[in-house]
């Protein structure tokens, strides 16, 4: 402690950008650094996957017979699930499939789509909210109004509904069947229903912006639209952004796996972590194993993410109180 | 004699319960019918038994009727000419709208029955020998009428090409006649069927009369000859029955009337029946399933002492298999090759395990001894070695002069079939072939995989088959006999083999007496299986059925194999 | 104010009516052809061509459109002037291909379970919500505060189908202190009823109240730093008085806005809840009707619930004013 208040003491004055002054509190705060660390174990188990294919000796579609009860197929031998030195999460009912590997794979299909669709889904919102707000207007209009319109939407029943139709027209257009149509087409449903959020903010910040000084400075120079937007006003949004993201992620991973967990997602044998939820239904009661560990994986994901999220906001805008 | 079946396994066949079955007599004219039926011990009147189901009825019209619980259930309502009658675990065939169980004097060529002449319908009219007949040709309108069995069409003999009251109205039958008296009805078949009595029990040969028919809509509201009527029938979601006061006890050999309404609840899903029955609560104490076998909680109830009165455990008919189609996997080799890769463990398991189903060699089951045959499947005996043999797999593929490695696999979304075909998938890759899996609606498998000639015909098919009478015949004909198919369509036949020498075996059979008939029908599927390499078996199927610990009276059905709510009754 | 709120009722069913023509044209004219899609894998083109003219596909565009309209309006007859004709009164949304029912009457006949779910589950949630949140403000930073928002923070992290399980699990299989979850009509047997709704409830309301018990802490905390709230302490109001009367109301306004938009939602269907817990109402009928591709029922269900969303976004924008007095209705 004394320490760092001497080197604080003792270092020169300097001026800090706000970004450094966020990743300082970011840095200081035990809750961000504990959420980070756990998003890295699940973004490493998820890009190591095959690594433990190769330390496990078999694959997460490989099915085990010899772990089940020869009786009832239903029930993995040994306790909790069949957990044991060669299956460190247990196995699957029925068909005696590594929980642990269908876990990292899932992972792995659970954090691309989400991110993916959170990345589409930031693109089309900072550019729908900087449009929007930048120009006003009838342009405005329209925008919000659609932006009014898909909030109006029953989003999961929707995306529901919408998934085989998409994927009708992506057939019409010779894609072949399978997770090939399916996860484009995840991606696409989850980023319609993400962006009006992040539009929704971007627009109220750049209409608290267009008018300042600086980006009159700017224009009265004779500055450009495309300058205005993107090299003036867009830079001041970051932080508004970052938050937004960081909020969206989590919502973006429930959402995924809700839309699986209803049978709209990817397709078995690939793993997810809602198919993994949705195959563990039937066997909650005799096998509560299986249910417990994609859920609390889930869990733990989310709620690292939200904290990180809270942490982000709270370390941007030192104001806003948790 | 061609059994132009329809692809039977559709959506759950009625069957003769495979190992009941052979105790299933027809009860001589020495043995009484007793009629009434003899009391359920301990049985009371009065209350309600729910009947959770999955889904709702295919069709509760008599004609259209083929599932073997709803096949038990629509007695309740519908009698038919003879019906099976189960008391205290032994199964009669008994006469029920007939007074006799029929007789031939040309060897099962014509068969008369004598009908009871005192039966009424729910509104108190009389039933008649007329509209017995009528319920015989609108099954010919089975256009319309889909979903039924086609026994009546395919036996008797149609020299006039009759299509069915609807397409032809005014035209008669000429061969199903009623005597002067009404109290007769003959049928001139167009071979000799010597199992007759035993087709008769299907719906098409129950009443209805013509004033009364609504054609497709007739499965909503069928008239009632049996103890209960139909109160209110919402489609997908419930339906209750009440007394009928027209039926008269007396009349009646096979049905008992102790609860004062039937009401089935329908739309849950199986893990939820399956759990509200374990867990006796509420409503579910006097609560049954017909179509709910306990399949995920069994292990926490099988010999279980809490549970051994309301657990229900038989064998089913079910033989689930599958056919490797060889009009597209030409090379025998090949196709042994598909054979051998069969992981029957992996497969059982994914079905529940041993205690779900028995392994089988044959499609044909042990309970059949006339045509059954002892033979092993790639080698060794399966229900000691299920294992996959993956060697010889690779050997036969090796072998093989016109190669196919990469295989369509057809199957069905509903219940554990996806997983099954995802244990063969696997132990196929395992052989060294690329497998599509090819999953098809559960409402719509059989016919669109029977499709012969299409683009992606699948090469392998998972699929079922229920019996439904207890002999080689009810079995080899439908799956094997190239004579069934179409160049378009397999039907039932969906390995779609045509051999010169079989084809020769199955025109002996026709003309052979029964006994030697069943003989040269086990010869034919062990050709098929062995030598041919078209047609794996899998197991057989046990069933778990459960009963609230208010319900009494259920008992094991040896007609359709299926736990039997005619006696049922709730406990005081 | 009645000009206002019927100007909402307006853009409301403008909205609606935009909604109603995207959910037209993504089920019935971007699919290559929606009659194929109903039609399944053994379908025949005879099959296809009848499905084509039950729905009359067979008509332009802005016809079928305006047919769809009219049907919800007024009603309709499929197949005019044909010996198949079938008259379907208004609001009609079409016929189930699976059952052959009227849509409404599948809505109408699955309205109760839902409603029985998002009543007994938004009381709770309330309940819960607003007084962690009230004593969490008022005892800011104690151990009560910390907890109780801990937990919100966790429950908010949560997922339905994760819970219900794990709550099923321990309730009805290991205690046996409930049934099955499931619906019976409450006025036939309402023990029953309760019973079997106890653990929806409790699982939404435990995953939901956490939003409102920070938002009600937030909310209270902010307004108690605010003039009026000094003033008021200042004229000598007792506390008591000041938190309920002035803090708790000012704070009520994201409340109500969140709280409308969530019942509004969950009347539309609690597709995931009803799906765990096996409930027949809307958000079942809703599932099942996609994956057995029933577009006139997917089309009815999301119009439904669309509806229920709108109509809660106008009601809560109507309560604004009555609640805030700093809102001014223009």
């Amino acid at each position: 402690m004394s320490k760092k208040i001497s080197s604080v003491v003792g270092a020169p004055i300097e001026g800090r950008s706000p970004a450094r002054m966020a990743w300082e509190r970011i840095k200081t705060d035990r809750t961000a650094k504990i959420s980070a660390f756990t998003i890295g174990i699940f973004v490493t188990l998820a890009l190591t996957a095959p690594i433990f294919t190769w330390i496990l000796h078999t694959s997460p579609d490989q099915f085990h017979p010899e772990t089940l009860d020869p009786t009832f197929g239903t029930n993995p031998l040994g306790k909790f699930g069949g957990i044991s030195s060669e299956h460190w999460f247990g196995v699957e009912p029925r068909t005696g499939r590594d929980v642990f590997l269908r876990f990292a794979y899932g992972a792995r299909t659970s954090l691309s789509i989400a991110l993916s669709a959170t990345a589409l889904a930031t693109v089309i919102g900072v550019l729908v909210g900087l449009i929007s707000g930048f120009y006003g207007g009838k342009i405005d209009l329209v925008l919000s109004r659609t932006m009014e319109i898909i909030l109006a939407f029953p989003s999961i029943l929707f995306a529901l509904a919408v998934t085989p139709v998409f994927e009708n027209v992506l057939e019409g257009w010779g894609v072949p069947t399978g997770n090939t149509t399916r996860i484009p087409v995840m991606i696409i449903v989850l980023s319609m229903f993400g962006w009006p959020y992040i539009a929704r903010i971007v627009r109220g910040q750049v209409i608290s912006i267009r008018e300042k000084e600086f980006v009159e400075a700017a224009r009265s120079i004779g500055a450009t639209r495309t300058h205005l937007v993107f090299k003036e006003i867009l830079p001041n949004l970051w932080a508004p952004i970052l938050v937004t993201v960081a909020l969206n992620i989590p919502t973006m991973i429930t959402a995924e796996a809700a839309l699986t967990f209803l049978g709209a997602g990817v397709i078995d044998p690939t793993s997810d972590w809602g198919a993994m939820l949705l195959a563990s239904v039937p066997f909650y009661s005799v096998d509560p194993t299986y249910t417990f560990i994609p859920g609390f994986g889930l869990f733990l994901l989310v709620l690292a993410f939200n904290l990180l999220g809270d942490s982000v906001r709270d370390a941007l805008d030192p104001r806003s109180s948790r | 004699m061609s059994l132009m079946k329809k692809a039977l396994a559709l959506v759950g066949v009625a069957a003769l319960a495979s190992t009941t079955l052979l105790s299933v007599n027809a009860a001589s004219a020495a043995t009484t019918f007793a009629t009434p039926v003899a009391p359920i011990k301990g049985a009371v009147k009065g209350g309600t038994v729910t009947i959770l189901a999955q889904g709702d009825f295919e069709h509760l019209d008599p004609a259209r009727n083929y599932v073997g619980g709803t096949l038990d259930f629509y007695r309740l309502f519908t009698r038919t000419l003879t019906q099976y009658r189960t008391v205290n675990g032994k199964t009669d065939l008994v006469p029920d709208v007939a007074a006799d169980l029929g007789t031939t004097k040309d060897g099962g060529k014509t068969w008369t029955f004598k009908l009871r002449t005192n039966l009424k319908y729910e509104d108190g009219k009389k039933i008649t020998c007329a509209d017995m007949k009528y319920g015989v040709m609108r099954s010919y309108n089975d256009d319309i009428l889909d979903g039924g069995p086609t026994y009546a069409k395919d036996f008797i003999d149609n020299p006039t090409s009759y299509k069915g009251p609807y397409t032809e109205p005014g035209k008669d039958l000429p061969t199903v006649i009623c005597n002067s008296k009404g109290d007769a009805i003959t049928f001139k078949l167009a071979i000799p069927v010597p199992y007759f009595p035993y087709v008769t029990t299907f719906g098409a040969f129950s009443p209805i009369p013509k004033a009364k028919d609504t054609k497709q809509n007739y499965e909503l509201r069928p008239l009632s000859s049996g103890p209960y009527k139909i109160e209110s029938y919402s489609r997908g979601k419930e339906l209750s029955l009440v007394r009928n006061d027209q039926w008269d006890p007396k009349t009646d050999p096979v049905r008992w009337n102790y609860p004062d309404e039937y009401h089935v609840i329908m739309g849950a899903d199986q893990n939820v029946i399956e759990q509200s029955l374990i867990s006796d609560s509420g409503n579910a104490k006097t609560s049954v399933s017909f179509d709910t076998n306990i399949i995920t909680n069994l292990s926490k109830v099988l010999n279980v002492a809490k549970y051994k009165d309301r657990l229900f455990n038989f064998d089913s008919a079910y033989n689930r298999y599958y056919a490797i189609n060889v009009d597209t996997v030409k090379d025998i080799n090949v196709r042994k090759a598909i054979q051998c890769a069969v992981d029957f463990k992996s497969i059982l398991l994914a079905a529940g395990g041993t205690s779900a189903g028995s392994y089988a060699n044959s499609t044909i089951p042990k309970s059949i001894k006339a045509a059954y045959r002892n033979f092993n499947v790639c080698g060794r005996d399966v229900s000691k070695k299920p294992e996959a043999q993956l060697d010889q797999a690779k050997a036969f593929l090796a072998k093989a002069t016109n190669p196919k490695t990469t295989l369509r696999l057809a199957y069905r979304d509903r219940g554990v079939e996806p997983l099954r075909a995802a244990a063969l998938e696997q132990s196929l890759k395992a052989a060294g072939f690329t497998v599509i899996m090819d999953k098809y609606p559960s409402s719509d498998f059989y016919a669109p995989a029977a499709k012969r000639g299409v683009p992606n015909e699948p090469d392998i098919i998972q699929t079922s088959w229920a019996f439904d009478w207890a002999a080689a015949s009810g079995i080899v004909y439908a799956l094997f006999d190239a004579r069934t198919m179409s160049p378009e369509d397999a039907k039932s036949n969906q390995s779609r083999g045509d051999f010169a020498d079989l084809q020769k075996l199955f025109a002996k059979a026709d003309t052979s007496a029964t006994a030697a008939q069943e003989k040269i029908l086990g010869d034919i599927e062990q050709s098929l299986i062995v030598d041919k390499a078209a047609h794996v078996s899998v197991y057989f199927e046990t069933s778990h059925y459960m009963a609230g610990s208010k319900v009494g009276g259920l008992q094991v059905d040896g007609g359709y194999s299926t736990l039997s709510v005619l006696g049922a009754y709730v406990k005081k | 104010m009645l000009k206002y709120t019927l100007r909402r009722i307006v853009s409301g069913t403008l909205v609606l009516g935009i909604v109603s023509a995207i959910v037209f044209a993504i089920f019935y004219i971007l699919p290559s052809d929606p009659a194929r899609l109903a039609c399944g894998k053994s379908c025949t083109p005879e099959l296809v061509a009848r499905i084509q003219v039950a729905l009359e596909l067979d008509q332009s565009l802005p016809i079928q459109y305006g047919r769809f309209i009219k049907g919800i309006f007024v009603g309709r007859t499929y197949l005019e002037n044909t010996d198949a004709a079938r008259e379907c009164g208004a609001p009609c949304l079409g016929y189930s291909y699976q059952t052959d029912l009227p849509v409404t009457q599948l809505l109408v006949d699955r309205l109760p379970a839902t409603l029985s779910i998002a009543i007994g589950a938004s009381i709770l949630w309330l309940l819960i919500g607003l007084s962690s949140g009230i004593v969490s403000a008022l005892r800011r930073g104690t151990w009560i505060d910390r907890t109780s928002q801990g937990f919100a923070l966790a429950a908010a992290s949560l997922q339905i189908y994760f819970v219900g399980l794990i709550l099923q699990f321990i309730f009805v299989d290991k205690l046996a202190w409930l049934p099955m979850p499931g619906y019976t009509s409450p006025f036939d047997y309402p023990l029953d009823w309760a019973k079997q709704m106890v653990l929806p409830w409790v699982t939404l309301a435990f995953l939901l109240s956490a939003i409102y018990s920070r938002l009600t802490r937030s909310g209270m905390i902010e307004t108690m730093g605010e003039d009026f709230v000094r003033t008021a302490r200042a004229k000598g109001l007792s506390s008591r008085d000041i938190n309920l009367k002035h803090v708790l109301r000012a704070a009520m306004t994201p409340i109500v806005t969140v709280f409308g938009l969530d019942l509004g939602s969950l009347l539309g269907g609690a597709v995931i809840t009803e799906y765990v817990f096996n409930i027949p109402g809307l958000g079942k009928l809703s599932t099942e009707a996609v994956t057995n591709l029933d577009l006139p029922v997917v089309t009815g269900t999301v119009l439904f619930a669309a509806f229920f969303i709108i109509t809660a976004n106008i009601i809560v924008d109507l309560l604004y004013s009555a609640l805030d007095p700093k809102v001014r209705l223009t």
